[in-house]
């Protein structure tokens, strides 16, 4: 594709533009979801910021890589979302597509490469997730790296590529857990496709000995400081119910994909097979494993895809290439072959991007909801007015006070934004059903009597994801309420607006603040009952 | 009663002009507003039951309470030596509870003088028992574990550990001192001192309401019938039981409360929570909680209603400009080893709690001058600049030391609780070392990189040569 360096440079700024741009368009319309506060008050944390290690603990889940990263660009910025999001979004986001491009160019060719790199580019899945704070962006940026460089050392017969492409899985280890699997994937692909007869002992020790580096901080931090606390985790990482059904990916990729993404991926997969050269076997085993073990794993999350869609661009590209090609024979021979088949495949390519295109304008304007009609998918929401109602918090509420939530996503917000405690309704006390990050209100009714919590705030993403839970809300509002304190809400325009008070009765409530007083009920609050005006939520406790 | 005459000016006066009543004395008494109490605008005043200092506050740190060698004589019981104070356990509740209807412990006057003793403050055991009453009860005391949430009040902000109630007796004439700066003669609560009270003479109230500055008082969970059976006064009928609300908010009492524009002003706690969270606090509140902290209300129940009273002024948009005053009415039966000063031959009734709560005053700061209830409404006629007759039974009223003079108010915070606890998160050490592993995990790892690379590079440059 690219003949000359000038040439190369001008098509990946081009490339890097295109992806670029709708990853950083209006970053910060909406404050943090739960899990970028998670992060970005770790990484605070992690680099001494003294507030946010009050509320964040360092030592929950995940290994610390991207929470470091964001906790020294705090140092430089101060704590601020869309820095933080644009560093996401420019080294991970940017930097997969670019390096999609190659992994793609290695499998299918420079058009292949070309037309996987802009897919992802312009994939509102990809953009959705890349825009935010999260973990799988750099999780899928090294993994696309390490495949990257396995592919290209195992075509070149060249040891020296092992080095570095073991770096790239062991940064991705450490930027998520899951990374752990490319191991395998790497070294079990380069025993079948015969890399493994030219890598030395000496390069193999190298290349291990940087991955125990690597990872050793993750293991000794945790064993040192956090030995009970980690086996807490392993216990919940292992026993927490499911939390979707089977179809909840195979969905997730049809709407913020497109069924023409999924079917071109599945033509490039089927000539992947039939092909099997160095690369398709490493695509393969990856896709194969990782998807295995999405299927086995009870939990699924959102942003998981992050990590095996780069592949599946690729394959998707490699099915565009074919399909294209064919299209273009049935050109009338007025141009050159070379010419056709690129129409071809140009115009094929944007029967596929084209919807992406229009969808992604949808998800930078309006966030991911309008793609989906599933309830479940609260990773990736859009928090509208969460960032709003902590701030007013961290402004108009005592210091030490303690709100009361749906779940524990409102709380992780006010957190980070406002330095306030909550306790969330839909945290099991048992320890075996909950996240050990969060503490368990046993009894929320004496909770409020002792003073121990000074406000409940009703959201509706919580609402959405629990009726249940929602009514409970309300009912310790009704019971112990003394005023609507903070609402924030959307008018009959859909403008967002915020109200120290109750919202218009014409207003869809996001977010509502009740103030509670302690002691024995008075006199209960009149209020209008809240529900969430999109799908009947199931109701029963959340997981 | 020559306070007719005063009623009846001030009856003239509030229906005639926007002016103050003429002065009893003809002098209207005040004082200058300290330093940092120029900030205050609002002013609440939260009336609790039935304790000494000792019995709340007599083993808090730095205050004038009691250690382990303050004893009481157990003569009285026919027992020798002395008996020390005991902390409260809530399991001894079952021992002291009395049988319906009837009080554990004597507050009045009479037992007030016997346990006083001519200043001996030896009487407290002989007091109860020859009254009939538990002779353990009155040397109970409770601490920092049994009424957490208030020894955090006094932690943070003042406690007045010489405020002495203004009478010996029990609520009736100390409440009237908390309202009036007087008793009015009134020594005990009886039906006929509150009939008396009918057409009492000014009280704080009637100033504030002839000085236009705004004014409510907030009575427990009484509702809007309650007020009408106590407008009525058919309570004072000698066969009906009287409300107690009517001797710890005695403005129920006095006729002219009973209609506006005083009656409007008469509300429920309920009413107070929610004027407190949307900032429409009058200049001057009084509040009578329920359930207020009298003997045998759990000790968490009443605390947990006063702290949810407090909380609701710190969560309010009012807290920067507000001053809450807390203070136990009356001693109820229980020891304090402080001999109250004699006042015009009269001994003042015993020390009991007050706190001092707002953004302004010195925290953690426990104040040793000399004051009683009278103090605090000649106080507030001070900072709201009413006119105000009574010269009180102690001289301070202007609580100088209390405030501090300071740029900008104190972040409020809200108080109790404790229960719940938060999610650990790891010290600073833990922080520090993890992020020198990762940092030298990774600078390590990047060496071995570079050496590596480098080497390969040499080897390669080599060979080609």
């Amino acid at each position: 594709m690219f003949r000359s360096r000038w040439g190369a440079v001008l098509g990946l700024s081009a490339l890097a533009l295109l992806a670029a741009v709708p990853r950083l368009v209006s970053l910060g319309r909406v404050g943090f979801n739960s899990d970028e506060a998670v992060y970005a008050g770790q990484g605070a944390a992690l680099l001494g910021d003294e507030r946010m290690a009050e509320f964040f603990s360092i030592f929950r889940a995940h290994p610390l890589l991207l929470q470091g990263m964001i906790g020294s660009l705090f140092t430089v910025t101060g704590v601020n979302d869309v820095a933080a999001r644009m560093l996401v979004a420019l080294l991970f986001g940017v930097g997969t597509v670019l390096v999609t491009y190659y992994l793609g160019r290695e499998a299918v060719g420079h058009r292949g490469g070309a037309v996987a790199a802009v897919l992802l580019a312009v994939m509102p899945y990809h953009v959705l997730v890349s825009r935010q704070v999260m973990l799988d962006p750099p999780l899928a940026f090294f993994a696309s790296l390490s495949l990257l460089l396995a592919i290209r050392g195992s075509k070149a017969r060249n040891e020296r590529f092992l080095v570095p492409a073991v770096t790239a899985a062991a940064l991705a280890t450490l930027s998520k857990e899951t990374g752990l699997l490319l191991f395998p994937i790497l070294f079990g692909a380069a025993v079948v496709t015969g890399w493994w007869r030219v890598v030395r002992l000496r390069t193999l020790i190298v290349s291990l000995s940087i991955a125990v580096l690597v990872g050793l901080p993750f293991l000794l931090s945790r064993a040192i400081w956090s030995a009970g606390g980690s086996s807490d985790y392993i216990l919940w990482q292992f026993l927490r119910p499911p939390n979707h059904t089977q179809a909840y990916l195979p969905g997730i990729m049809i709407q913020y994909a497109g069924p023409l993404f999924i079917a071109a991926a599945l033509v490039g997969l089927g000539r992947m097979v039939r092909r099997r050269s160095t690369a398709d076997w490493y695509l393969l085993a990856f896709l194969g494993v990782y998807v295995t073990f999405m299927v086995a794993w009870p939990t699924k999350l959102f942003p998981y895809l992050m990590l095996v869609v780069p592949a599946l661009a690729v394959a998707a590209g490699s099915g565009i290439v074919w399909v294209g090609e064919l299209t273009g024979r049935l050109i009338p021979r007025v141009a050159p072959p070379l010419a056709r088949a690129t129409f071809g495949i140009g115009m094929i390519g944007a029967l596929v991007s084209g919807p992406m295109v229009l969808n992604t304008g949808r998800v930078i304007q309006e966030g991911p909801d309008p793609l989906s009609d599933r309830r479940f998918d609260l990773e990736v929401h859009e928090f509208v007015g969460a960032r709003e109602a902590a701030e007013w918090a961290g402004e108009h509420t005592p210091r030490n006070s303690r709100f009361l939530t749906i779940g524990p996503s409102l709380g992780n917000v006010l957190a980070f934004y406002g330095s306030r405690h909550f306790v969330a309704l839909s945290v099991s006390p048992d320890p075996a059903r909950r996240n050990p990050a969060y503490v368990p209100v046993a009894n929320p009714d004496l909770a409020i009597r002792q003073n121990d919590i000074h406000y409940a705030v009703w959201d509706f993403l919580s609402a959405n994801r629990s009726g249940f839970y929602s009514r409970r809300l309300q009912s310790y509002a009704a019971k112990y309420g003394t005023a609507v304190a903070f609402a924030v809400y959307r008018d009959v325009d859909g403008e967002v607006r915020a109200v120290a008070g109750y919202p218009p009765a014409s207003a869809e409530p996001l977010i509502v603040v009740f103030e509670l007083h302690g002691g024995d009920p008075i006199q209960p609050l009149a209020f209008p009952p809240l529900e969430a005006q999109r799908d009947e939520p199931p109701s029963g406790p959340a997981a | 009663m020559r306070w007719w005459l005063i009623a009846l000016v001030l009856l003239v006066g509030g229906c005639t002009a926007e002016t103050a009543p003429p002065p009893s004395n003809g002098v209207s008494i005040h004082q200058v507003v300290p330093v940092g109490a120029e900030n205050i605008s609002t002013i609440v005043v939260i009336l609790e039951q039935n304790h000494t200092f000792d019995s709340y506050f007599g083993s808090f740190p730095g205050a004038d309470g009691i250690d382990g060698s303050v004893t009481f004589p157990l003569r009285p019981l026919g027992e020798p030596g002395r008996a020390a104070p005991f902390p409260y356990d809530r399991s001894d509740d079952q021992r002291f509870i009395p049988a319906p209807g009837e009080e554990p412990l004597s507050n009045g006057r009479g037992a007030a003088i016997r346990a006083w003793n001519d200043g001996a403050m030896d009487g407290f055991v002989r007091a109860q028992v020859n009254r009939g009453f538990n002779g353990e009860l009155p040397l109970r005391y409770w601490d920092g574990d049994s009424i957490p949430g208030i020894w955090e009040l006094a932690e943070e902000y003042v406690l007045l550990d010489r405020y002495f109630s203004s009478s010996p007796g029990g609520s009736l004439p100390n409440v009237l001192n908390l309202l009036a700066g007087s008793d009015f003669g009134v020594e005990a609560g009886t039906k006929s001192a509150l009939t008396e009270l009918a057409d009492a003479p000014p009280t704080l109230f009637d100033q504030l309401e002839a000085g236009g500055v705004s004014w409510g008082y907030y009575v427990g969970d009484l509702d809007e019938a309650d007020y009408d059976e106590l407008r009525t006064r058919a309570y004072l009928k000698s066969d009906e039981t009287t409300p107690s609300a009517a001797y710890w908010a005695p403005v129920l009492a006095i006729e002219r409360f009973a209609e506006d524009p005083y009656r409007s002003k008469l509300r429920n706690q309920s009413d107070f929570l929610t004027a407190a969270a949307d900032g429409a606090l009058p200049e001057v509140s009084y509040v009578l909680p329920s359930p207020t902290d009298h003997q045998f209300t759990p000790a968490d129940v009443s605390e947990n209603r006063l702290l949810s009273l407090v909380n609701a002024v710190a969560k309010g948009p009012q807290w920067d400009e507000t001053l809450i005053f807390v203070v136990w009415d009356d001693w109820g039966g229980y020891f304090d080893h402080v001999s109250p000063p004699v006042i015009r031959g009269e001994p003042l009734g015993f020390r009991v709690p007050a706190l001092m709560i707002s953004p302004w005053v010195r925290p953690g700061y426990v104040s040793s001058v000399d004051r009683d209830h009278s103090s605090i409404p000649r106080f507030i006629a001070d900072v709201t600049g009413v006119p105000f007759y009574q010269r009180g039974l102690t001289e301070d009223a202007a609580f100088a030391d209390a405030f501090i003079e300071r740029a900008t108010p104190n972040d409020p915070a809200v108080f109790g609780g404790g229960t719940l606890g938060h999610a650990e998160t790891p010290p600073r050490e833990a922080r520090q070392g993890t992020l020198v592993l990762y940092s030298s995990g990774l600078g390590l790892a990047a060496t071995v990189f570079a050496g590596w690379w480098f080497s390969g590079r040499r080897r390669s440059a080599e060979a080609v040569a």
